[in-house]
C-alpha cells in the first residue's frame, strides 16, 4: 500500500481500490450490524439462539444447557427449577391402556396433566381431550363432543373416551418434521425439543389424533402453580411459537413413577406399564381383555390401547 | 463496473414513470407497510393474532402459499415453447413469465416464513448448519425445490435482462441447460407441494392421489391466466394513444 502511494495510480488501479474499499466497507457494516444485534442481547439469549440440535450436543453441553434453562425459568417464574435429562432405560417400552367401560368423563386427568406438565393456562392448552360419545353409536369420532359441559357426569346414554398422544410406533409427526425437532426415544416416548422446533405445525397436520398443541402466544402460568421438577424433553416451560405434546410424563415415568393422569383417575380407568415386562398391568390387559387402538387403518401402530374391562 | 451500471440503470428505469405509476407504487408501498406492521404485531403477540387454533392450524398463509406455487408455474408454460422450440414471438413474454415466477416464489417463501412460529430458528432448515430432515419430511423437499426454482429463475431472468441491457445476444450454451433444469423443478414445486398435503393419512380429504396432477393442471391455468391479465393491462397502458 505504501509503495503504491508513492507512484501515481492508474485509472484501473484506482477503480480497483475504490471497489476494494467499498467491499471492505460493506463487509464491516454487515459484521458490525450482526455483532451489534448479538452483543445487545444477553449471553443466555445468544446461547439459546445458537444452541445446536440436542442429539449433537455432548454430555457436558447438555448439562450446561440444562443449567442455563433452569436459571432462565427461575428468573421468570421464581423458585428453584431442576431441568433433568434422564435417559431411557434398557428393556423398557412404555405403553398405556384405558378402560372405556370405567371412564366417567370427569376430566380430572386433563387438569392433573395441565398442573404436572406446566401447560399454558392462558391461552389454555390441554394435552388430553375427553370425547363424549353416544352409547348407541359406539366409538364414532364423527359424533364425538369434545366440549360437553353438563352439571354432572356421566350423562345417561353416553360414554367417554379420553384421547391424548398415542405414542405411535410409526409416528407420522416425527416423519414430517422438517428439522428433526421431534423423535421417538428408545423407550417409545415421542418427544419434542422445544429449543429446536421452528413452529411450522406440519406435525399437527400429520397427527391423526389431534395430540399436538401449539403455543399460539406466550404461555402464561401463575408463578405459584408452576411445577419446578422438570425434564428437558417433557414438562419444562415452553416458549411462544413451539409445538408440545403428551410425553407419558417423561419426568415421572423415567424415575419409576406413574404418569399424573394415571395417579389422579378416580375410577382406575387408566393403566400404565412396561410392554416388555410380562408381569406388567398393560400386558395383562392386552392378553386378557378386548383391546383396540384408535384409527387402526392408518397404520400408526399406537402404544395406547383402549379396552372394555367389564 | 458494467454490473453496477446495469443495477443503477435498472433502478433508474424502475423509478421513471408518470403520475399513475407513482400512485400505483404508493398503493403497493402502503400495502407492504400494512403487512409489515401486521407482521410486527404477530411477532410480538404470537400467531394467536391470526385467530388460528389447534383444530385449524394452517390457514390463509399456507393457502396463499399453495396458490402462489401454482402461479409460479407460469414461467415453465412459456419457457418450453420459447427456448426449447425457439419460437420467437413468445420469447419476450417468457421473460415476463420468469419475472412472475421469481416474484411468486419470493411471495411463497415469505408466506411460509410468516407462518413460522419461530422465524428466528429458520436457520435450522439449512442443511449442515441446521438439521434438514431430508428425505423423510416432504416439507424439507419443498424447501429445496422452492429455493432451487426461485434461484434458477432469478439467474436466468437476470441474465436475460442483463444481455438486453448491454445489447448483446445471450449465450445459448449458458441459458439452455439452466432452462432444461428449471422445467423439472417447475413440475416438482407443484407435485412436492401436493405431496406435503396428500402424504398425510391423518387428513382424509387431502390424502388423495389426484392432488398432485390436480395442482399441476390448475397451476397451468392460473399462471398463464395472470400473465394474460397482465399483458392486457400492459397493452392498454403502454400502447400508443391512437391504438388504445
Amino acid at each position: 500500500m505504501k509503495e503504491q502511494a508513492l507512484t501515481i495510480p492508474t485509472e484501473k488501479e484506482r477503480r480497483r481500490n475504490r471497489a476494494l474499499t467499498r467491499r471492505r466497507f460493506l463487509r464491516s457494516t454487515v459484521v458490525a450490524a450482526a455483532g451489534g444485534v448479538l452483543a445487545s442481547c444477553s449471553p443466555s439469549v445468544r446461547e439459546s439462539f445458537f444452541q445446536q440440535h440436542l442429539k449433537e450436543l455432548t454430555e457436558e453441553d447438555k448439562k450446561r444447557t440444562y443449567a442455563r434453562l433452569a436459571e432462565e425459568y427461575g428468573n421468570r417464574y421464581g423458585g428453584k427449577f431442576t431441568v433433568g435429562g434422564e435417559p431411557a432405560k434398557e428393556g423398557v417400552l412404555f405403553a398405556y391402556a384405558l378402560d372405556l367401560s370405567r371412564c366417567v368423563g370427569c376430566r380430572r386427568c386433563v387438569y392433573a396433566c395441565v398442573k404436572e406438565n406446566n401447560q399454558s393456562r392462558d391461552p389454555a392448552i390441554h394435552w388430553i381431550t375427553v370425547l363424549q360419545m353416544e352409547k348407541e353409536k359406539g366409538v364414532d369420532l364423527s359424533h364425538a363432543d369434545a366440549y360437553y359441559n353438563p352439571k354432572a357426569v356421566p350423562e345417561d346414554g353416553h360414554f367417554y373416551m379420553p384421547v391424548q398422544c398415542q405414542q405411535c410406533r410409526r409416528p407420522q409427526c416425527v416423519e414430517v418434521c422438517p428439522v428433526g425437532a421431534t423423535w421417538q426415544e428408545p423407550d417409545g416416548i415421542v418427544v419434542v425439543d422445544y429449543n429446536w422446533c421452528i413452529g411450522c405445525r406440519y406435525c399437527m397436520a400429520a397427527c391423526p389424533y389431534g395430540a399436538r398443541h401449539f403455543n399460539w402466544s406466550r404461555p402464561e402460568i401463575p408463578n405459584e402453580q408452576i411445577n419446578h421438577d422438570t425434564h428437558y424433553l417433557g414438562n419444562r416451560p415452553r416458549y411462544k411459537g413451539v409445538v408440545e405434546k403428551c410425553t407419558f410424563c417423561i419426568q415421572r415415568v423415567r424415575k419409576g413413577k406413574y404418569p399424573a393422569c394415571v395417579e389422579i383417575c378416580p375410577v382406575g380407568a387408566r393403566k400404565f406399564g412396561n410392554l416388555l415386562d410380562p408381569e406388567s398391568e398393560v400386558r395383562y390387559v392386552i392378553e386378557n381383555k378386548r383391546v383396540f387402538i384408535l384409527k387402526e387403518e392408518i397404520n400408526t401402530q399406537p402404544k395406547f390401547y383402549y379396552f372394555y374391562g367389564v | 463496473m458494467l454490473y453496477w451500471r446495469f443495477f443503477l440503470g435498472s433502478v433508474r428505469i424502475w423509478l421513471k414513470g408518470g403520475k399513475g405509476y407513482y400512485s400505483w407504487l404508493a398503493f403497493l408501498g402502503a400495502c407492504i407497510l400494512i403487512g409489515v406492521l401486521g407482521y410486527i404485531e404477530q411477532l410480538h403477540g404470537g400467531l394467536i393474532r391470526t385467530h388460528m387454533r389447534d383444530p385449524v392450524s394452517w390457514g390463509f398463509y399456507i393457502g396463499n402459499f399453495t396458490f402462489l406455487v401454482g402461479v409460479a408455474a407460469a414461467a415453465v408454460v412459456l419457457v418450453i415453447p420459447a427456448y426449447i422450440y425457439n419460437w420467437k414471438p413468445i420469447k419476450e413474454i417468457a421473460i415476463i413469465g420468469e419475472l412472475l415466477a421469481v416474484s411468486a416464489v419470493v411471495m411463497c417463501l415469505l408466506f411460509v416464513a410468516a407462518d413460522l412460529g419461530r422465524p428466528d430458528r429458520a436457520w435450522h432448515l439449512i442443511p449442515i448448519i441446521g438439521h434438514l430432515n431430508f428425505p423423510s419430511s416432504l416439507l424439507a423437499w419443498d424447501v429445496l425445490v422452492l429455493n432451487g426454482y426461485g434461484a434458477l429463475n432469478f439467474v436466468i431472468v437476470t441474465y436475460m435482462i442483463y444481455t438486453a441491457f448491454v445489447r448483446k445476444e445471450y449465450s445459448k450454451s449458458f441459458v439452455t441447460p439452466l432452462i432444461l433444469i428449471s422445467i423439472p423443478f417447475a413440475v416438482s414445486i407443484h407435485t412436492v407441494t401436493a405431496f406435503v398435503y396428500n402424504g398425510l393419512p391423518a387428513r382424509p380429504f387431502w390424502n388423495s392421489a389426484i392432488l398432485a396432477p390436480r395442482f399441476l393442471t390448475s397451476a397451468f391455468c392460473s399462471g398463464p391466466a395472470i400473465i394474460l391479465v397482465l399483458l392486457q393491462l400492459l397493452k392498454k397502458l403502454h400502447a400508443p394513444r391512437d391504438q388504445r
